[in-house]
C-alpha cells in the first residue's frame, strides 16, 4: 500500500514536470512565433513604405520615433535589395525578450533584431545592413 | 614732302615779289608776260592748296568712319563673347544648382541615417561589425543559437528604431 502510495506520488510528479516543461517549450515557441510574426509584419511594411503597418505593433514609446522619411529611407535600402522573400531565425535571447532573423532579399540580406515587451509590443526594431 | 616745301617756298617768294614796288612800267613785253605767269604759277599753288586740303579731309573721314566701323565690329566682337561667356555662365550656374541638389539629398539621407542611429547609439545598438555581434552572443550564455551569422570584417550599420 506505501508502496503503491510512493509509486503514485512519482508518477503524479512525473506526469508534473513533464507538463510544466511542456508549458515552458510552448510558452518559448509561442514567444518565437509572435516575434517573428511581428518581425515579418514589420519588415514587409517596412519594405512597402507603410509607416502605419510599421508601427502597428509597436509599443507607444516606439511609435513616437518613427518618421515617414525614415521609412522611405530604409524601405529604399531594402528596394536596392530586390523582392523581399521572408524571414530565417538567427537567434535569440529569452532573457532580453530579443530575437535576430535574416531578412531575405532577392539580391542579399540584411538581419532584423527586434526586442518584444512583456505585452508582446515591438520595444526596439532595427535592421543592420552592411555598409555601402 | 620736301618738294612740296620748295614749292610753298618758291611760290611764297614769287608772291612777295609782287608786293615789292614795281619798277617804272616800262611798257615793254617781258614784265607783262612776268606778271601773268606769277599769278597762273599762285592761282596753281592756292588750287593744289586747296586740293591738298580736300583730299586730307576725305582720308580723314575716311579714316575715322573705318575706326568708328573697327569700333563697331569690336563692339560686336565683345558682345558677342560677353554673350557666350553668360551662356557659360548660366550653364555652368545650372550645373552648380543640380550638384547642390544632389549633395543637399545625400546629406539629406546621411542627416536621416544618423539621426536613426544616434538614437540606438544612446545604448550602444549601433553594431558597427559582425565581431561586436559575436561578441554579444558570447557574452550571454541564456542564448539560443541557431545559425552564426556571416563572419567577416565587414562594416554593418544599423537602421531601425529603439535599443537593442
Amino acid at each position: 500500500m506505501g508502496l503503491d502510495l510512493v509509486r503514485s506520488r512519482a508518477v503524479f510528479a512525473s506526469a508534473g514536470l513533464v507538463l510544466a516543461l511542456a508549458a515552458c517549450g510552448g510558452s518559448g515557441a509561442n514567444d518565437g512565433g509572435q516575434a517573428q510574426n511581428a518581425a515579418d509584419t514589420t519588415t514587409r511594411a517596412v519594405y512597402n513604405d507603410d509607416i502605419g503597418g510599421v508601427t502597428q505593433n509597436f509599443d507607444d514609446t516606439l511609435k513616437t520615433q518613427v518618421t515617414r522619411s525614415e521609412v522611405g529611407i530604409l524601405s529604399d535600402k531594402m528596394h536596392s535589395m530586390g523582392d523581399y522573400q521572408g524571414l530565417t531565425f538567427l537567434s535569440s535571447d529569452p532573457l532580453k525578450s530579443e530575437y535576430t532573423y535574416r531578412a531575405n532579399f532577392a539580391k542579399g540580406s540584411m538581419n532584423v533584431v527586434l526586442r518584444l515587451d512583456s505585452d508582446g509590443k515591438i520595444g526596439a526594431y532595427r535592421v543592420l545592413a552592411r555598409a555601402q | 614732302m620736301n618738294f612740296k616745301r620748295a614749292i610753298a617756298g618758291t611760290t611764297l617768294a614769287a608772291l612777295c615779289a609782287t608786293l615789292v614796288p614795281a619798277a617804272p612800267a616800262l611798257a615793254d613785253g617781258k614784265a607783262s608776260t612776268r606778271n601773268i605767269l606769277l599769278g597762273i604759277g599762285a592761282a596753281t599753288y592756292l588750287i593744289i592748296q586747296h586740293n591738298r586740303k580736300v583730299h586730307e579731309r576725305y582720308a580723314e573721314d575716311a579714316r575715322r568712319q573705318a575706326e568708328l566701323q573697327s569700333e563697331n565690329r569690336d563692339a560686336w566682337a565683345a558682345y558677342s563673347s560677353e554673350k557666350r561667356a553668360n551662356d557659360n555662365a548660366l550653364a555652368e550656374i545650372s550645373d552648380l544648382k543640380r550638384e547642390v541638389a544632389y549633395q543637399h539629398s545625400v546629406i539629406v539621407d546621411q542627416r536621416n541615417q544618423l539621426a536613426m542611429a544616434g538614437r540606438a547609439d544612446r545604448t550602444a545598438a549601433f553594431v558597427p561589425t559582425p565581431a561586436a555581434h559575436e561578441r554579444r552572443n558570447r557574452s550571454s550564455n541564456a542564448r539560443r543559437v541557431a545559425r552564426r551569422p556571416s563572419s567577416g570584417d565587414v562594416a554593418m550599420v544599423s537602421y531601425g528604431w529603439g535599443s537593442i
